[in-house]
């Protein structure tokens, strides 16, 4: 064997066992990264794969899905221990005891997971969560997912929350 | 507005296979490279080599397919390489010793009768443990028939001792070194052991020059590591598993209770061994002179225990410099046991540091994989046996690589996956079977409990509506 085919051989065989080395480092990447970082593109809510997507019964038809003029933006506390303070409604907020609830109300007559109010096309859909005491729109019990308006009051145990645009 | 989550686990088997496909290509061009260099052809069982070799990892890799769908995809590649790499160095020197040792003629073909064995031994471990943590039953059976396998070379009869230690034991014509597989063993105890005590063992006990020491009364298990490995080291004279076997305790006792404080103690305790060794026994000194004093000639002359073999590897080494000298090229035959104890020179030789580089990196890649097993996997006992088993490999590589390099003492230890003998190569499988059992579990995604799963229920809806739809069809005319 010549001495250029001796070097190939040599230098080949090193070229491809670094070849494996890396490219094991390359399948470990997300590994060693670790995240996986997601670009959100709207304000939608983010449905789970395979989770029910609740629709929720509308006041007119569904066909014209041009967002309500009067559809609030945040809730106020107006009475109750959290007197004062303001949630924007984001992308959708839970009313409850519990901790992982977005507004916490430490009170009886509250339920772990009491209410919440989601989003649609239209604007807000309030529903309650099976609460023991539950949920008022106004005077009104809630039974079933209802749309809100901006100015409406809901109550909550001893809580009185004010629908309001900002 | 970006959200980060962690990235959800993929099987990643497709992954495997590529790499493992790598892996094997380099194998299979490293023995034939070898035949080209030193005989002028590819070898002449070339054929079938390549097709046994590749056959039984592709065998192993489809039953990963099937039984541990999720295990690490890296590991089985990695072992393979190295596996195949220490298959082509054996048979290369076996070729050279045919000439001068015709005793030595059979030791590449046995390798690769053992490279069998022990991926058929991973196998039966993976298709038998369908869960690492019905190991942790065992915790005590495996203590006992640990420490008996450690003791039975002394036992006359089937004991036997060769260059010096004696750590074999022999049954026919079958000889076989127990401490391969109580290291396995003793592993599954230490996991089991700690799991279940790592409380007790990481309370706070009297604070000396700010290091916060255990309490005075948990010292027990220590110590009795400590008196065993001391046995195993007056009575067996290895070095190599006394060393092993201490250190893997007391790093599973630092893992189970996150307290630096074991290090330290373990570490004054082992100076006080190897103190105490050097003082006590001619062949523990005799190993410190030809570390600390190789090239001198009363040392290198002396026998049995010169520095020849030492100073041979580190000619050879120097030999190959950067690049190596290529496959078959160099005389790494002339150190003695370059096939086991050695085979870091050898290597060194022929591919360079270059490749000793890219060898020793695939070693910290599996290490890395073992000890990244131990963080993902959810239980106290998979995670001590998972950091265990990789800190075994780190252990023995450093100790080797150390040794012949002359950074520490030469220990008698050998380079998992590599070295010539067959009880390690069996051992190691397993340990690498035992890995990607927990890595399997460790990223396998956890069932969910909150979502329902609408995609059969709406496949159904639709069936149901086709076959009304068909129904009805039928109905119309």
């Amino acid at each position: 064997m010549n001495e250029l085919a001796v070097t190939f051989l040599r230098l080949s065989y090193l070229l491809l066992l670094w070849l494996f080395v890396v490219a094991v480092l390359t399948s470990l990447r997300r590994d060693v990264y670790g995240l996986s970082i997601t670009r959100r593109r709207s304000r939608t809510p983010r449905t789970g794969r395979g989770r029910a997507i609740v629709k929720a019964p509308l006041d007119g038809p569904t066909s014209a899905a041009q967002p309500l003029r009067d559809a609030p933006t945040k809730v106020v506390v107006a009475s109750g221990p959290l007197r004062g303070t303001t949630l924007p409604l984001g992308a959708g907020i839970v009313i409850g005891r519990s901790s992982g609830a977005n507004l916490i109300l430490d009170d009886e007559f509250t339920s772990g997971r009491h209410a919440r109010i989601m989003p649609d096309a239209q604007g807000w859909i309030l529903e309650d969560l099976g609460s023991t005491n539950g949920t008022f729109l106004g005077r009104d019990q809630v039974q079933g997912p209802v749309r809100v308006h901006a100015g409406q009051q809901v109550r909550i145990g001893q809580t009185r929350l004010d629908l309001a645009r900002s | 507005m970006a959200t980060l989550a962690p990235s959800p686990a993929r099987p990643g088997r497709g992954r495997e296979l590529a790499l493992l496909l790598l892996a094997l290509a380099i194998s299979t061009y490293a023995y034939a490279q070898v035949g080209l260099a030193m005989e002028g052809r590819l070898p002449a069982d070339f054929v079938r080599y390549s097709v046994g070799f590749a056959g039984l990892a592709l065998v192993l890799h489809i039953l990963l397919r099937v039984r541990a769908p999720y295990a690490d995809p890296v590991i089985l590649p990695t072992v393979v390489l190295l596996n195949g790499t220490g298959l082509a160095m054996i048979y290369r020197l076996q070729l050279r010793y045919q000439v001068s040792l015709p005793m030595f003629g059979s030791i590449a073909s046995r390798q690769l009768l053992w490279t069998g064995v022990g991926i058929g031994a991973a196998a039966l471990v993976i298709v038998l443990l369908r869960d690492h943590r019905t190991l942790r039953r065992f915790t005590f059976t495996a203590m006992l028939i640990g420490l008996a396998a450690l003791v039975l070379p002394l036992a006359p009869g089937i004991g036997k001792a060769e260059g010096g230690s004696r750590i074999w034991i022999r049954l026919g014509s079958f000889s076989f070194q127990p401490a391969e597989l109580s290291k396995i063993l003793l592993a599954v105890f230490f996991a089991g052991y700690l799991v279940t005590r790592r409380d007790t063992l990481s309370l706070a006990g009297p604070k000396i020059l700010r290091l916060q020491l255990p309490r005075l009364r948990d010292l027990g298990p220590i110590l009795l590591a400590w008196l065993t490995s001391l046995g195993v080291l007056i009575f067996e004279k290895d070095l190599g598993t006394s060393l092993l076997f201490f250190g893997l305790f007391v790093a599973m006792l630092y893992v189970a209770t996150d307290r630096p404080s074991w290090i330290a103690l373990g570490l004054i305790l082992f100076a006080v061994g190897v103190t105490a060794a050097h003082t006590a026994f001619s062949h523990v000194r005799s190993r410190f002179d030809i570390w600390l004093h190789p090239f001198s000639s009363e040392v290198y002359n002396r026998d049995p225990g010169g520095s020849g073999q030492l100073v041979k590897g580190l000619f050879g080494m120097a030999n190959g410099g950067l690049f190596g000298t290529g496959w078959g090229r160099g005389r790494p035959d002339l150190t003695e046991l370059a096939f086991s104890d050695f085979i870091v020179t050898s290597l060194g030789e022929e591919l360079g540091l270059t490749g000793l580089f890219a060898i020793l990196l695939c070693f910290a890649i599996l290490i890395q994989r073992g000890m990244r097993t131990a963080v993902g996997v959810s239980d106290g006992f998979g995670k001590l046996l998972a950091s265990g088993l990789a800190f075994s490999f780190a252990l023995q590589v450093f100790t080797v690589v150390g040794g012949v390099t002359r950074l520490i003492p030469l220990t008698g230890l050998t380079v998992p996956f590599m070295a010539a003998g067959g009880s390690a190569l069996v051992a190691n499988w397993m340990i690498a079977a035992l890995l990607l059992r927990i890595s399997d579990g460790a990223r396998r995604p956890a069932p969910a409990t909150n979502e329902i799963d609408l995609a059969p229920i709406l496949a159904a809806e639709a069936a149901d509506a086709a076959d009304a739809a068909k129904a009805s069809a039928g109905d119309a005319p």
